[in-house]
Formats: C-alpha cells, structure tokens, sequence
C-alpha cells in the first residue's frame, strides 16, 4: 500500500520536474534573443492601454500618439527648448497680413511608405479629410488652394491664430490623398518608421523605412506592448522584459533604485481643477468661492492623491504651455480667512453641499477636500459617479461641485471652456457667462506673439481673481527607460518620443 | 446521441435571445452617450448628433434591439465602435489565446486537484488531508492579481526563468495558467476529496478490498471511476467560465484575451462589441455543458443521452 502511494507522488515529481524543465527551456531562448546583436537594433516598449483605431483622425487616445509620432509627420513642429515652430513637412510658411492666409512650402523628396512621392495634394486633402470628420485640428479653414505640387495655401474665414498652434499637436498628421477606412488598420506615413502589424490587445509593431528623407536613429524595429498594469509594467521593465515603460507614482521609489533603469520626468500637462456651477446659488458667490479656495489644503492632495509625485498649481493654463501665467498670488491654505469669508458671505455657521467625482480617479483629492471643509464649516457630501455617468452628469451643467481635469494642445483650449457659447455644447461645465472674459477669449484668437500671451495673461488673473475655477494640481510623468537606451524623451503630453531612441 | 446534440444547440436560440436583451437593455439605459465616448467630450455638439444618427443612437431602444436582432438573425453581431472591424473577427482574434490559456490553466487545476483530492480522502484527517485542505482554502482565498504579481516577480524579475507577460514568447502560458489554475484547483480538490469520501464508504468498495483486491486498483479502478461525475461536471463548469475571459489575470499578464475584450468593450461602451462578447460567452458555455452531458455517458454508461434528455 505504502509502495503505490510512493509511486504515485514520484509520478507527480516527474510532472512538477517536466513543468520546471520547460520554464527553463523558455529561459534560454529569451536570453539568447536578448542578447544577440540583433535585439540591440529592436526596442520593446509598453503603451498602457489598447489602441481603438490607428487612424489619426478618428482616434485621440494619448497613447497613441508614441506610434503616430514614428509614421507620421506633420507640418511643422514645436522645439520645445526654444519654443519656436520648425519645419517638418513644410519647409517654411508664410502668414499674409490680415492673417487669414497661409502658404507652407512643402520639403522636396519625401516619399510615402508606398514609395509614392509627397506633394501638396496630400496636404490639401488632410485638411478637407480633417475637418469632414470633425477633428477640431483645422479652425477657421475656407478653403485649401494647391497652388503648385509643393505649395499649398490655407484660406481661413477669419484670422485666427490657433490655426497654426494646432499643426503641431499629437494627431494633426499629414495623410495621404486617398487613404481612408484602410488608416484604421494598416496606418501609412511618410515618418522614419513604418507599420508592420497590430496584433489587436498585444502589440503593434513598426520598423525603420528605408527611404526616410531625414536622418535615421539606426533602431531598426520597435514593437509596443500593450500593457494596462502598472506593477507589470514596472517589474517587465526590471526583467528587462521592456526597454521603456510609463510609470506611476506608486512604483517610483523601486525604479529609482533600480541601477539599470533611468527614469525620466516631467510635470504633465493635465490640470486638475475644483469646478464651481455659477449658477448654483451658493457656488454663484464669489466669497463662497474664494473662501473654499483658501479652505483647501493643496499639499496635502498631492501627497494622498499622487503620493506626493506631483505639483500645485495656480494657473489654469499648465507651465508647459505657450501663454502660461501665474504672476498672481493665488489662494494660500489658510483656514482662518476661509472663515472669515463665509462669514463675510452670509454663511457663518458653513452650508451643506454636494461634490461629485469620477470612480477611481479622484477619490482620494475628494475626500482631502472633504475634510478640509469640514475644518471651516462646511458639510461635504461626495458623489462618486462611474466615468461616464460622471461625465455626462457634469456636462449637463447640475453638478455643484465637481473635481475634473483637462490636457489639451494650447493654452485656448484650457481658458475657452469658460465661454458662454460653450454652454450649449456641454463643455462650459460651469454655467459661467461674462462677456467682458467672452471677448478676452475671442480677442486671442486674433492676434499671435507676445499680444496674445498678454491677453492670456488677463484672462488668467481674471479666473484667480474672481476665484472662477479653482486649479488644484498636476501630477509628475514617469518613463522608465533601460540605462543604454539613448535620445528617449517624453513629453508633458505623456507621449514618448522613440523616433531617436537607439541602444 | 445526435438528436440530444441537436436538441441541445437548438435550446441556445432562447438563451441568445435571453442573453442579448439582458445585455442590450442594461448597456442602453446605462448612463453615458456611446457617441461622446467615441468621439471625446469636447467634439462639437454636431459632430456629436451625427455620430449618433450614424449609429442609430436616435431611434427608440426597442427599434435599435429590433435592428439588432434582425442583424443577428442574419449571423452578423455588428460592427465595433472603436475599431470598426466586425465584431465576429474582434472575438476570434482574442479566442486562440483565451483558448490556450484556459486549457492550461484547466490542465494545472486538474494535474494539482484530482490526486491531492484522492489522497485526501484516502488518508482523512492525516496530515497530507489537512494541508491539502488548507492549501485548497487558500488557492480559493488568494486574488489572482496578487498572485500573478507575486509569480512575476518570482519567476520573471528574480530568477528570470520565464516571460512576465504577453502571449508570444515562449512559456508565456506558465505563469497566467498556474494563477487560473490554482484558483480553479481549489474547488475541484474539495470536490474530489468529498465525492471520493462518499464513494470509498460503499460497500462494493469494501467487497472489493475484502475479495483481496489490491488498494491502487480499488481506488483507481472502483472507487475513483464513480466518484468521477461531480469531479467532470465542476471541470467542465469552470472550463466554460474561464472561456469567457479571465480580467484579471490578463491585465496583469496582458494576455489579449476575451476577458479585457469585454471589459474594455464596457467600460467604453462600445455595445456591439459587448453584447457580441458575452453572446459568444453563453454559446461557449452552452457548448461546455454539453460536453459535459456527452462526458457523463462515457464515464457512466448506464447515462444514455437522447432527445428527451437524460435516462439513466
């Protein structure tokens, strides 16, 4: 009897050895991949979430941007350093005088990943493709003029300077004439690389094109992994599993000690806000709203929410941006001038009040915020919503308080969604309407230069001032890259830059 | 035996059709526009309204169920929102790695439950019973989000023996499939434990050793041949469930699998997609039963299957 059990469990040793036997087995193939010469020219890389389409026009997920970056090209692009507008696509461009035309002379020699060549019939139809689907990234435009296979003028309504701003943002890539449904699946570009496949849920993958115009980092393909964990990411990472990875906060202090990694940074340029309805009686205040705004504590926000990963902010335009401005003093942590202004404000003994937040994003900023108006009288009750409840909910202008955030390409797009015309379309959460901040807002989209940076200036003092919208904070970008990987960057849109990046 | 068979697929028609309006009405009245999900909630409001009378969001639920239905009704689940592929591809892309990783994952839970089960009863209240038990509360305690980090960190991070996620590389299985199924085990281990329990207790066993028959071929040959029915129907059941998609397994692993499909569909509200995958899921489920009805007949031939149901 003793014998047949003794047989039995060494039949399940066999099993349990056979099963070690082909982890191992896996182990050396990895590591011969990994180290051949080969791999040296191929780089693996995490995108945090599944892509929905891989058409540029159609599909603005941020994480996207990592492989539009590598296909596509676009007209011009912003040197983040200097803050000026280069040529990429255009070599140069001109803006007649009343600012309503622009010409771009276009580069010579480019081709398509097809081998066909570039011209401004391409461009044209980018323009007219972008603005029947709605993309937002062609403001103002009438028309669109071929004047020769490598001009093309832009005719716009009105002057208005956004127009340019726009060409250089994530997904304002150049197609090509006659590509359409096919760019969700088999996107092409005249970018240093070229797609391969996308593997839906698992990867997609890119290599080098041979017939690029412009200098080539000598990587020769780059596959994105797509990976929502953020501990898989961070340990694949570790495991050298990953070449480059975003990372969050929680996971920092492992990666930093970690000798084989850099981590790069850099404040994001996602501003999160405390919204007030201004046509809700108390929020309507302005005491009401400057008394909140001192009652909260933005520290310790930053700590609870992001674990300290972040910063405070003044300003509802992030520092990153072209018009940035906080020359103002903003609203200090201070619980007894909260106290004085709701006394001030006909509300001595507090008010109750309703904040409404998305599940699983801002919990932990509500409910600092929640004590922090305890602390002055006020009785918080918090409204979490699911996301898209949420935002539905707040787009419908009855939310009372609410904690939101926005990421955008310019400096308009943070201080528009206060304008009254905005209302109507659900993105003026905050029923607020003020011709004299309406007209400031109009009169940037008419000028340019350092006039427009003084009028963004006035409309930010003006939001701090009359306590329109309270920023909270910005949290800190994370990449992960493997110690030799070179010319890597990430941007504060959270797109990562590979088009340099080499071993 | 094929009229059952026959029988039992024509069941799944009610069962689609249960399955869909279920789904269907609850993603229809949840709050949240498909079109401003799609589109991004600083589209123009035009924008917005086309997008929506290009998916027929603007017709009354009941039409947009009948469109459905009729669609269905000609094999076609519709089209993704987000992908715009047809949602029959979206799935069956997913389908050979889900596929995959549950019969793996079937194959540890089974290798690890059936013979810690079969000792346990043999030998109840020693020491192998109690720590098979307590290990099988434990498989059944620990999350598998837990328990996959703390594989890869293991196996991928420290002793880099084996892939930390993704379905590609070689091995990749190993880790997703020992997360399932050492969940998995721990209800099939109980299962075989109490249904061997019961068998060895039957006097034929008893007849058996006191005929002199030798204890392995009394417990492989009598006891455990019986006491096989609740052990195939648990397999079978888990089998189907796990078909229809781990989460959290592959989003720790991420394993492109039909579990994040769906999830992903949902959270996006992207409807076809969803309705689609969880359509698909009951089908699957259906398909699992009825091996499982075809199982019972080859473990147990006294159960005949016919059109009528089962006979024993």
């Amino acid at each position: 009897m003793k014998k047949n059990w003794l047989r039995m469990l060494s039949v399940m040793m066999c099993f349990l050895l056979c099963f070690g036997l082909m982890a191992g087995c896996g182990n050396g193939g990895g590591e011969e991949q990994g180290d051949g010469t080969e791999a040296k020219t191929e780089l693996v890389v995490s995108m945090n979430g599944d892509v929905k389409s891989l058409d540029p026009m159609k599909n603005w997920q941020v994480a996207s941007y990592h492989f539009y970056w590598t296909i596509y090209e676009r007209l011009i692009y912003l040197n983040e350093e200097t803050g000026e507008y280069e040529p990429e696509l255009a070599t140069s461009w001109e803006v007649s005088e009343d600012g309503t035309e622009y010409t771009f002379h276009l580069r010579e020699g480019v081709k398509w990943h097809d081998g066909s060549d570039f011209g401004a019939n391409d461009v044209k139809y980018t323009i007219e493709r972008g603005i029947e689907l709605g993309t937002g990234n062609y403001p103002s435009v009438k028309s669109v003029e071929v004047i020769d296979n490598l001009t093309v003028k832009v005719i716009l309504e009105n002057a208005n300077s956004i127009f340019l701003d726009k060409q250089w943002t994530g997904d304002c890539c150049v197609i090509k004439e006659g590509t359409d449904e096919e760019l969700a699946q088999a996107p092409m570009g005249t970018g240093p690389f070229k797609f391969v496949e996308w593997v839906s849920g698992d990867h997609i993958t890119i290599e080098a094109f041979d017939e690029y115009w412009g200098e080539q980092s000598g990587t020769e393909k780059i596959t994105f992994k797509i990976m929502p964990e953020a501990n898989a990411r961070l340990m694949a990472l570790q495991a050298g599993d990953l070449d480059a990875a975003a990372l969050e906060a929680a996971g920092i202090s492992s990666a930093t000690s970690d000798e084989n990694l850099t981590i790069l940074s850099t404040p994001s340029i996602r501003v999160n806000y405390l919204g007030f309805n201004h046509k809700d009686e108390i929020m309507g205040n302005e005491l009401v709203r400057k008394a909140i705004s001192h009652a909260i504590d933005k520290e310790a926000i930053v700590t609870a929410q992001l674990e300290g990963q972040g910063i405070t902010i003044k300003s509802l335009v992030p520092a990153a941006k072209v018009g940035f401005y906080d020359g103002f003093e903003g609203y200090d942590y201070d619980v007894e001038k909260a106290k004085e202004l709701l006394a001030e404000a006909g509300y001595p003994d507090g008010f109750e009040c309703t904040l409404s937040v998305s599940a699983g994003t801002q919990d932990l900023c509500a409910q600092v915020i929640q004590a922090n108006l305890k602390d002055v009288g006020i009785t918080l009750t918090i409204n979490t919503m699911e996301a898209a409840a949420f935002n539905e909910y707040m787009n419908s202008g009855q939310a009372q308080l609410f904690v939101s955030g926005r990421s955008a390409g310019q400096a308009d797009a943070y201080v528009n969604i206060l304008h009254s015309d905005r209302i109507a379309e659900g993105n003026n959460k905050f029923n607020y309407s003020d011709a004299e901040l309406d007209a400031m807002i109009e009169k940037t989209w008419e000028t340019s230069g350092e006039e427009r940076n003084e009028i963004y200036a006035d409309i930010q003092t003006k939001i701090n001032d009359e306590a329109l919208i309270l920023p909270l904070y910005s949290n800190t970008l994370f990449l992960g890259v493997q110690k030799d990987l070179q010319d890597m960057k990430c941007d504060a849109e959270g797109c990562h830059d590979f088009r340099n990046a080499h071993f | 035996m094929l009229k059952y068979i026959v029988k039992r697929f024509l069941l799944l028609i009610p069962v689609i059709i249960g399955v869909s309006a279920l789904v269907f009405f609850i993603m229809a009245l949840a709050p949240g526009d498909p079109a401003l999900t799609i589109i991004g909630t600083d589209a123009k409001p035009e924008a917005v309204e086309a997008l929506r009378e290009e998916l027929g969001l603007n017709d009354p639920i009941i039409v947009q169920y009948g469109n459905y239905m009729w669609d269905l009704l000609h094999g076609d689940l519709g089209e993704s929102y987000g992908s715009g592929k047809p949602v029959i591809e979206e799935y069956f892309s997913r389908f050979p790695n889900t596929f995959k990783l549950t019969v793996w994952s079937m194959f540890v839970a089974v290798l690890i439950a059936v013979p810690i089960g079969i000792i346990s009863a043999v030998k109840q209240y020693s020491l192998i019973d109690n720590v098979g038990m307590v290990a099988a509360l434990a498989g059944l305690s620990i999350p598998n989000f837990w328990l996959g980090l703390l594989l890869i960190m293991g196996f991928a991070l420290h002793l880099g023996l084996l892939p930390s996620g993704g379905a590609d590389a070689p091995f990749a299985t190993v880790l997703p499939a020992i997360t399932i199924g050492t969940g998995l085990a721990a209800n099939i281990c109980r299962m075989t434990r109490s249904s061997m329990l019961e068998t060895v207790r039957q006097d034929y066993i008893r007849t058996a050793r006191a005929k002199g028959v030798n204890s392995k071929k009394v417990i492989s040959k009598h006891a455990l041949r019986n006491a096989l029915i609740p052990i195939v129907t648990i397999v079978c059941m888990d089998f189907g469930v796990t078909l229809a998609g781990a989460a959290t397994t592959e989003v720790v692993f991420s394993w492109p699998g039909i579990g994040r499909l769906t999830i992903d569909a949902i959270n996006s509200q992207d409807r076809p997609l969803a309705i689609g995958c969880l359509i698909m899921t009951a089908i699957m489920i259906s398909i699992c039963n009825t091996i499982m009805d075809i199982l019972y007949s080859v473990v147990d031939p006294r159960i005949r299957l016919s059109g009528g149901g089962k006979k024993s």
